[in-house]
């Protein structure tokens, strides 16, 4: 009798106010998580440099590189649910257009504005894209956009003082200092980490999940939804264009691989075995992929061209298992 | 540079049966089939191979590789996909699949298949062949809408959910759809093989074009054999368009 009591004193007000405070209280915890996480990547990748070769050096940088593109991808897969086929688009743009800009006025300190340049310019594209609520067709156009790029830019050419520049060959950037490029990425990840760590955590992280879960019940309750659409889109491109431009100058060169359709698959096979709203876990996968992708290359080239095949058909039921395994343990 | 009329009306034959093999797929099969492009450089090599001791061992070789090629993904599909997207995700992990072990096969380089020229009135055989097919396969489209099993077709087409209710074997017709498409995009490799360059990639050209026309005629919702003669009207109207970009 005494436990009916209270419950019907416990008035509904209370009850929201402890959802509310369960909440926070979760929320404090992952943020402490992260932080935790975001620790441990920045004693990794200091002690790096010093214990490390030339060519693991130069691999770990390409392995923070594609962790900033999947994490950059993974943006619009987790808060507005868009899956994109075609984020080899900015990728590949920031890395052509700095390109064609040191061609011209042989100035690498502009190359930056390029970057931003193709990250908007790819926002308008994937915003439009995402207008729609028809979310498997964002996927088909998406790919088939990044497809056709990649399928014309070796006709892209620029003919220079008589020369020739483009094609099948692509274009030269300035060579650097595996180190300076190094030190960029990891300034780059370490951020892109801590802001996608913290964003998903935040009010504001929250509305983009409603949008993500249901868009029409989160107009309703006064989400605007085309507002959180745009800030997706254009944050996602800006930070995969950051990422293909310091590609281009880890490699000093882009051709149109940079477009191609692995490029574009990279993010989506590397969160394969790790759920998606785990940013440590995003990047442990691209590291993943990164070095088994460098091991199978070296007993043959593009051998992990298989790899990435085999994890696509099997992709379906890996990510069922990835899901029931997750509900087991947050049942757990 | 004047438009060469034999050029667009080639290339129209070609899209259309690439078009059309795509449309039926996702009409029938309810899934974006993205190992088509790899499909049709399977054909190519076969022809690569068995060209020089006979066209017709080469085109049943072709269409029976193709064939099965398409079981073999049906089946896959069957066993690991559910809907649309994973179906999709499903054919393109088989379509880099096969397209690397053609790579790994014969390597990076192209190949040529050096026959000698067969015309007919200036025309290229196997451009004529290509005609064949495309009038051989409208023909064939013709006869199953209005047959009785074109009613299940078109019901599959409609509502597969509703099909399978009213007792239609769905799982028969998307397995025929799948591996006769297959075959018909195989078939289509092998036949334009001499006509360009082969190398493991050949195929993704075709494919996005194949799309682009199928998803263009896909607006006008028709439906039946309408939508596949719309489909060659649509690919005259691409290939006239790329003719006068390229001009």
């Amino acid at each position: 009798m005494k436990g009916k009591k209270e419950r019907e004193e416990l008035s509904k007000v209370d009850i929201i106010g402890n959802a509310i405070k369960n909440y926070k209280e979760l929320y404090r915890k992952k943020r402490k998580l992260r932080l935790a996480e975001f620790l441990i990547l920045v004693v990794i990748f200091t002690i790096s440099p010093f214990v490390s070769g030339f060519y693991f050096l130069w691999l770990m940088t390409l392995g923070i590189i594609y962790s900033i593109y999947t994490l950059a991808w993974n943006c619009m897969e987790t808060m507005i649910g868009r899956t994109s086929l075609g984020h080899a688009i900015p990728f590949g743009l920031a890395g052509y257009l700095s390109a064609i800009l040191y061609l011209y006025i042989k100035n690498p300190l502009f190359i930056p504005v390029t970057w931003m340049i193709a990250g908007v310019l790819s926002a308008v594209v994937f915003y439009i894209l995402s207008l729609s609520r028809d979310r498997v067709a964002f996927v088909f156009i998406s790919f088939l956009i990044g497809t056709v790029i990649w399928i014309l830019s070796p006709l892209f050419t620029i003919t220079l003082n008589g020369e020739v520049y483009g094609g099948e060959e692509g274009f030269s950037l300035p060579s650097n200092p595996v180190l300076a490029t190094y030190t960029f990425s990891v300034v780059l990840l370490l951020a892109t980490f801590l802001f996608f760590g913290f964003l998903r955590t935040s009010a504001t992280g929250l509305k983009f999940a409603t949008v993500r879960d249901d868009e029409k019940a989160a107009k309703l309750v006064g989400v605007k939804v085309n507002k959180v659409k745009a800030y997706c889109s254009l944050i996602s491109c800006i930070i995969t264009a950051l990422a293909g431009g310091l590609y281009a100058l880890h490699f000093s060169h882009v051709n149109p691989e940079i477009f191609s359709i692995h490029v574009a698959l990279f993010p989506f096979i590397a969160t394969i075995f790790f759920k998606n709203d785990s940013e440590i876990g995003v990047v442990a996968g691209s590291f993943i992929l990164v070095f088994a992708s460098n091991y199978l290359n070296s007993i043959f080239p593009q051998l992990h061209l298989l790899l990435y095949s085999a994890l696509l058909i099997l992709s379906p039921g890996i990510m069922r298992w990835r899901d029931r395994r997750a509900k087991l343990m947050s049942v757990g | 540079m004047a438009l060469n009329f034999f050029s667009i009306l080639s290339s129209t034959i070609f899209l259309s049966i690439f078009a059309i093999a795509i449309s039926l797929n996702f009409r029938i099969s309810k899934f974006l089939n993205l190992s088509h492009g790899s499909i049709f450089a399977l054909g190519a090599y076969v022809a690569y191979y068995t060209i020089k001791s006979g066209v017709i061992p080469g085109v049943i070789l072709s269409a029976i590789f193709a064939f099965f090629t398409g079981v073999v993904l049906y089946f896959i599909i069957k066993k690991i996909g559910n809907g649309i997207f994973e179906a999709t995700i499903i054919s393109l992990g088989f379509a880099i699949g096969l397209e690397e072990i053609l790579r790994i096969v014969h390597g990076k380089g192209y190949y040529l298949i050096v026959e000698s020229s067969l015309t007919l009135a200036g025309i290229d055989f196997w451009e004529l062949v290509q005609g064949l097919m495309l009038l051989i396969i409208l023909a064939i489209l013709f006869l199953v809408y209005n047959s009785k099993f074109g009613i299940k077709l078109k019901f599959v087409e409609d509502d597969d959910f509703l099909a399978r209710i009213y007792g239609v074997n769905y799982e028969k017709l998307s397995l025929l759809c799948i591996a006769l498409t297959s075959s018909i995009t195989g078939l289509l490799g092998f036949f334009s093989s001499t006509s360009q360059a082969l190398y493991p990639g050949i195929g993704w050209m075709p494919l996005i074009s194949g799309i682009l026309i199928a998803a263009i005629t896909a607006l006008f919702r028709s439906v039946g054999l309408i939508h596949y003669a719309k489909i060659v009207l649509i690919a005259f109207i691409y290939s006239l368009f790329i003719s006068i970009v390229m001009c």
